[in-house]
Formats: structure tokens, C-alpha cells, sequence
């Protein structure tokens, strides 16, 4: 199943077939995940983001419509309207993950400790970088530059046209760099890619 | 040249967590009936996506099978707001008859405010039950915030719940949770300070939203305020006045997202020394 594209898994999922809809769990949650994270600012809360993106996007199914049979671009306008609200959840979706076990507070092993310290620390500089911009200008620098997004999946995700992707990326680029400090060093930033792409 | 870009982090979710989240998901997609085939085969259009509803209303109609909140246009429908009132029957000052209350009361217990797990940290029901909830009422709607201040560290964070819910409900009782959870020191308000813990700062709803259907888009705001605060008003950037609930040591206001957006809004914070103007942006957790 795992070589089947996403628009035929949700076909799948669509007529019933829960598996299919678990193969795409399967698939993106990690960038859903990092998505959550890179927006909120904290890991604890993205894991906690992620179920819920993937239980409204269930819960969104007949809405969706996807880009080159490609789930990815409309996950992440789920995760982003999710983000807007806060955490703002159907009761149901709370409820639902109620009834998962309490995550283990244990990491599996020591890399582990330290893939979550690096992130942290990556989170709390592209917080850094972004503080002061305005929430369209960083879900767009998030997307296309983090994420890695090209335009016209940064347009489903962000429900704007692919003209708006560009000029709010342009005008992001150019807020960003008028914002940072002349001589800042590029470790400073989320990425080391990051002053790359704004220059 | 193309900068690599980074699309997972060094972390991921832990084998057993993403395990139980797969486990869940099935259950859910389990539980509910397939949608028709031609609504499933999923077309190449592009089409923006719109942000979705937040809240059912009473006599919403709910998809067959679906759980949750997803409604359907109806156009000759009342609106779906038209009960709200910018100033609750729980402002500051009104006398509210104890039958009333105990009966909005319920319908707080009903969305399970408190009791709810956030972010990983587990629901504390029974301490739930021991705390006092703000119950804001306006029109045909009852509105809850939970919050327990908890010692600002992960295992006990500062966690707040607000929800929203419509008499008669939905059958699932509707509808909307809004929680927040935060484990970074704060300051506890103290006299007439006061402190945003949830809610929305900017508006994000379409204007056309929430048009012809018979649900509502919401927007809301809430915390706590120290001892001295008699009353909170927020005051749209149109002009709107909405007076909030204050009880227990917290503050919470909920308004239809077509009365005006939170953009630019501003707090008169009401004492007996006098009232202040706040822009919420100032008295808000750093999320």
C-alpha cells in the first residue's frame, strides 16, 4: 500500500478503508509535526497539534482537493487553520485524544534527548528570527523556505492565490532582512540556509 | 541557488506515541460511514481553503455519520448569532437567579472543561471539579473558562480551557474547545493588572465566513485579572463594546466573528481607583 499516491489512499480512506487513511498518518505526520512545532514553539505542543490536524482532517474529508494527488499541501492548511485558532478543537477531537495512553516522559534513548535539545534550540532561534513579523509573513517564510514548499502548494495551504504567495514571501524576505542586525552572524539564525535565502 | 531546506526536525514523535496516534485514527475513520465516491475522488482543482467552522449551532445539521461539528448551508435559516448579547447576563453586577446558573453550570461539566488532557499534560478532573469556572451566558449560549494557575513548570503548567456551547446542543453537545498550556514563568495578575491566557489577538475568519450557513464563527478572549478588577470591557477597533464576565478570579468574552474582529482591539480594565485602556498585545503570554 505504502506505493500507492495519496490521492488514491484517500480514496481508499474516503469509501472506508481505514488503513489507507493511517498510511498517510504514516507519511507526513513527521513534516506535519515539524510544521506544528517551527509555528507554535514548542515541540510538546506539536505533538499534541499533530494528532488533532490528522483527526480534522478526517473530519474535513469531503473538502478535500488535492494538488497533483499530493495530501501534503492541504495538511498543512489544515495544521495552519488549526494554528490560527489556538488550539482550538472540536470537544470530540479533545475527548478522542483523552483517550490516548499519557506520553511516555522517557525518550526511547540518549539520541533521542538530543535530537529534542537540538530542536529546541532551533525553535527557540527561528523565534528569534521571526518575532515582530507579521503572522502572514511567517507562515509564508515557514512554509516556503523551512517546509520547503513550492508556491503553488504554499497557496493551498495558506487558501490565497499563487500571486499572493509570492508578494507576501517577497515583502517577508525583505521585513526579515531589514529586522536583522547588520553582522549577525548566520549561526544565529534557525537555519544556517536561512540568511542564504534572504540575501 | 535553492537553499536545502528542512522539512522534519532532529526529534520525531516517539515510536509508541505515533503508534497510539495510528491506532486512534483508525478507530475514527472505523467509526464513520464512507462519504459518496464522487465526493471522495479527490479532483486536481486547486481550490483555497477556507477556514472551517468552530461552532454548531443548536438546530445545525450535522452530516449523517460525521462526527464533530461539520454542518451544512442554510440558507433560510435565522443567523446563527442572533441571540449573542455584547453584555452577558453574567456581567459584573447582575443579578443572576442561582436556578439559572446552576444550570448553565451544567452545561460547563458537559464540555468537560478541565477535565481534558493539553499538550501531553493529562486532564485533572477531580481537581477540575474542585475549582470554580467562570459561566459567561449571552443569548442562548453558554460560554466556560477552566484555568488552574498550576507551579509553571511542564509537569504542572499553567493549562486553561474555554468552551462554547449552544442550548439544545448538537448531540454531541457540541462544539468547541479552546485551551492553552503553558509551563514558562508569568506573573499572577495582582490588584488591577490583568493577563490574556487564551483566545485570539488578531481575526482570521473571512468575512463571508460564516454567510448562509446556520453556524457561527467565533472569536474570544479570556484570562485571569487580580483582585481589584471590577469589570472588563473589550472594545473592537469598529467600536463595539463587549462587557465581559469576571468571576473567580478570571475574565472570558466570546463574540460572532461578523460583530467585529479582534484586530486592534482594547481592554478597559474597570477598578475602584478608576478604569485603564490595555492593549491586549501587552498583557498576553508570550506563546
Amino acid at each position: 500500500m505504502s506505493e500507492l499516491s495519496d490521492g488514491e489512499l484517500w480514496r481508499r480512506a474516503a469509501a472506508g478503508d481505514a488503513e489507507s487513511f493511517a498510511v498517510i498518518f504514516d507519511r507526513h505526520h513527521a513534516v506535519i509535526r515539524a510544521y506544528c512545532a517551527r509555528r507554535s514553539g514548542s515541540l510538546d505542543a506539536a505533538d499534541d497539534l499533530v494528532s488533532i490536524v490528522f483527526l480534522e482532517a478526517w473530519r474535513q474529508r469531503a473538502d478535500v482537493e488535492l494538488l497533483e494527488d499530493k495530501a501534503l499541501p492541504w495538511l498543512y492548511g489544515v495544521a495552519n487553520r488549526t494554528l490560527h485558532r489556538r488550539w482550538r478543537t472540536s470537544l470530540r477531537h479533545r475527548r478522542a485524544l483523552d483517550r490516548l495512553p499519557p506520553p511516555d516522559d522517557s525518550p526511547d534513548h540518549a539520541d533521542d534527548v538530543a535530537a529534542r535539545l537540538d530542536d529546541q534550540r532551533h525553535l527557540a532561534q527561528l523565534h528569534d528570527s521571526l518575532d515582530g513579523l507579521p503572522r502572514a509573513d511567517q507562515e509564508v517564510l515557514t512554509l516556503c523556505v523551512w517546509q520547503g514548499l513550492d508556491y503553488a502548494s504554499a497557496a493551498i495551504a495558506l487558501g490565497v492565490p499563487i500571486g499572493t504567495v509570492r508578494s507576501r514571501l517577497s515583502r517577508a524576505r525583505a521585513r526579515l532582512a531589514a529586522s536583522t542586525p547588520q553582522g549577525r552572524s548566520t549561526d544565529s539564525y534557525a537555519t544556517p540556509h536561512t540568511q542564504q535565502e534572504l540575501s | 541557488m535553492t537553499p536545502p531546506t528542512q522539512p522534519t526536525l532532529s526529534s520525531s514523535l516517539s515510536q509508541a506515541r505515533a503508534a497510539d496516534i495510528r491506532a486512534l485514527l483508525l478507530t475514527e475513520v472505523e467509526a464513520t460511514e464512507p462519504v459518496s465516491a464522487r465526493r471522495a475522488t479527490a479532483p486536481t482543482r486547486v481550490r483555497p481553503a477556507r477556514p472551517r467552522l468552530v461552532l454548531a449551532c443548536a438546530s445545525a445539521v450535522a452530516v449523517a455519520g460525521v462526527a464533530g461539528v461539520l454542518l451544512v448551508a442554510d440558507p433560510t435559516a435565522a443567523p446563527a448569532n442572533a441571540a449573542w448579547t455584547a453584555e452577558p447576563a453574567t456581567a459584573p453586577g447582575v443579578a443572576v437567579d442561582s436556578g439559572d446558573l446552576e444550570t448553565w453550570a451544567s452545561q460547563c461539566t458537559d464540555l468537560g472543561v478541565g477535565g481534558l488532557s493539553v499538550q501531553g499534560v493529562p486532564g485533572q478532573p477531580e481537581a477540575a471539579a474542585r475549582r470554580n469556572v467562570l459561566i459567561d451566558r449571552r443569548g442562548s449560549y453558554t460560554y466556560c473558562v477552566d484555568i488552574s494557575s498550576g507551579d509553571q513548570t511542564p509537569a504542572n503548567p499553567l493549562m486553561g480551557l474555554a468552551g462554547l456551547t449552544a442550548d439544545g446542543g448538537s448531540d454531541d453537545g457540541l462544539s468547541m474547545v479552546n485551551t492553552t498550556s503553558y509551563d514558562k514563568p508569568y506573573d499572577q495578575p495582582q490588584g488591577r493588572e490583568i493577563l490574556m491566557v487564551g483566545g485570539d489577538l488578531e481575526g482570521y475568519l473571512q468575512d463571508d465566513e460564516d454567510a448562509g450557513t446556520r453556524s457561527l464563527g467565533i472569536y474570544q478572549q479570556w484570562g485571569l485579572v487580580g483582585s481589584d478588577v471590577d469589570g472588563v470591557t473589550i472594545v473592537l477597533a469598529n467600536g463595539l463594546q463587549i462587557t465581559a464576565t469576571v468571576d473567580h478570579g478570571m475574565w472570558g468574552a466570546w463574540w460572532p466573528a461578523d460583530r467585529g474582529t479582534p484586530t486592534g482591539s482594547q481592554f478597559i480594565v474597570h477598578s475602584n481607583t478608576g478604569d485603564q485602556t490595555i492593549d491586549p498585545a501587552d498583557v498576553g503570554l508570550d506563546w
